[in-house]
């Protein structure tokens, strides 16, 4: 049994075990679509936390908004709504896009660790051929 | 020293052997203990009060990543919340969902944080999770157990209201959410606990990655000492209500697990560092190389002396020569 073609056996079984199937399902996209989808994903998320946010304020400040009710100014209070979540998105989605990026680079640099282990042990499975025959 | 050292490589060794089985019983065991606590702490529901549900879960749990687990002490802190008011669950499931989508959605394995940090506080010694943390985790994890510190103490602010939320339907029901949400928002011991926490585990991760020699003990006891320092600050200056003794013993317990932590994971030896330099096409490399501290374990070899007659060939073997000189 040739050694160093268990170990790299071993290692990419390992790896497809443990991270392959996830980089794989990252490394069908192109980067800049990748990122695209996770940051669209983190828009949508990040929208319904905002409300979430805004939904227990209310709650926070139900005593209070319920004695001013006819007396608050709705403009004010939209425009520094639409402010807030103009920044929380803008944040949520720097996230988004430092993660995404972050792990597509990880997943590709893997993959094609991967793909090189894999090239060897078929080098090595050849060589054991060729040397059998002779 | 060099029996610890040894007793740490056969301990190794077990766990690399038996790991298929170590893993689910660590998850199996983590699951009971949230889901008893739960119960025990809260136990609104009656029918969830049986002992034989959480060891069910438990054991469901065994098969599972650990966001499942996560996912039923939620949902089981949910059902406890119901059956004694609504605002109660309604804030609850409010929480959960927000931890989820700015978290959890991103990193489910983070949630080991999340599940432990509040069993240490049941346990009062909560000092422990930034330490480990820091030491042994990745910097985000730190958002993991904050989730964990503010569920446990909007538990802790249910608990404390819970005559108020079960009672009847009275004109001033919307007092309930604003109650528990004043309650909780205005926890100047949550937000102490949380300053502390995430100072202490980020001070701890960024002095153990240095490469000064003994950077974990010097992580340890700084990441600690300032613990101990805010923690104490939050006390006499905000007259936050905090025991000072067990604050003491979960620094101490903090630090105790460090160390066995440090001993387990990142064991050097500082006296016999080396330093080198060289060079190749590109580049000038200034090495610094720390010996880890290893010891083999010892291998028994059990020889068996009797009386059976031995030829000439197990004698040349045993003695390791040739066995032409034991011709005649």
């Amino acid at each position: 049994m040739d050694e160093e073609r268990i170990r790299l056996m071993t290692k990419l079984a390992a790896y497809e075990q443990n991270r392959g199937q996830e980089n794989m399902a990252i490394n069908q996209f192109y980067r800049r679509d990748y990122v695209a989808l996770q940051m669209i994903k983190a828009f949508v998320c990040s929208t319904i936390a905002f409300g979430i946010l805004i939904l227990l304020y209310v709650l926070y400040q139900m005593d209070e908004l319920t004695a001013l009710l006819y007396r608050i100014d709705y403009h004010s209070y939209l425009v520094r709504l639409v402010i807030l979540y103009a920044v929380f998105t803008i944040v949520f989605q720097a996230i988004a896009f430092a993660v995404s990026t972050y792990r597509y680079r990880r997943a590709h640099r893997e993959q094609k660790q991967f793909l090189s282990r894999l090239k060897k042990v078929a080098r090595l499975c050849e060589s054991e051929e060729t040397g059998g025959q002779l | 020293m060099t029996q610890l050292l040894e007793m740490r490589e056969r301990l190794r060794s077990i766990y690399g052997r038996f790991e298929i089985y170590f893993i689910p019983a660590i998850r199996f065991v983590l699951a009971l203990a949230a889901f008893l606590a739960i119960n025990q702490s809260l136990g609104y529901m009656k029918k969830l009060a049986n002992p034989v549900i959480p060891i069910v879960l438990a054991l469901a749990c065994t098969f599972f990543p650990i966001s499942c687990t996560v996912l039923l002490a939620a949902v089981l802190i949910l059902a406890h919340l119901a059956a004694l008011s609504l605002e109660a669950a309604v804030i609850g499931l409010l929480l959960f969902v927000l931890m989820f989508l700015v978290y959890f959605r991103f990193v489910p394995k983070g949630s080991y944080s999340t599940l432990v940090t509040p069993l240490l506080y049941c346990v009062r010694i909560p000092q422990i999770v930034p330490t480990a943390l820091g030491l042994g985790a990745k910097l985000h994890s730190v958002v993991a157990m904050v989730c964990g510190m503010i569920t446990f103490y909007f538990l802790k602010v249910v608990k404390a209201n819970d005559t108020l939320l079960a009672m009847a339907e009275t004109e001033e029901e919307t007092s309930k959410f604003s109650v528990l949400l004043h309650a909780l928002l205005e926890n100047q011991e949550m937000y102490v606990a949380i300053v502390a926490f995430v100072l202490t585990a980020i001070v701890i991760h960024v002095i153990r990655r240095q490469s000064v020699d003994y950077a974990w003990p010097l992580a340890i006891a700084i990441g600690n000492v300032l613990n101990l320092a805010i923690l104490l600050a939050g006390i006499f200056i905000l007259d936050t209500k905090e025991n000072i003794l067990w604050i003491f013993l979960g620094t101490a317990a903090a630090v105790v697990i460090g160390l066995l932590m440090q001993f387990f994971l990142f064991h050097l030896d500082y006296l016999r560092t080396e330093r080198v330099q060289f060079e190749d096409d590109e580049y000038y490399y200034y090495v610094k190389a720390v010996p880890k501290v290893y010891v083999h374990s010892k291998e028994k070899k059990v020889k068996q002396i009797n009386r059976r007659s031995i030829n000439k060939k197990e004698l040349a073997e045993e003695f390791d020569i040739s066995q032409d000189l034991l011709d005649d």
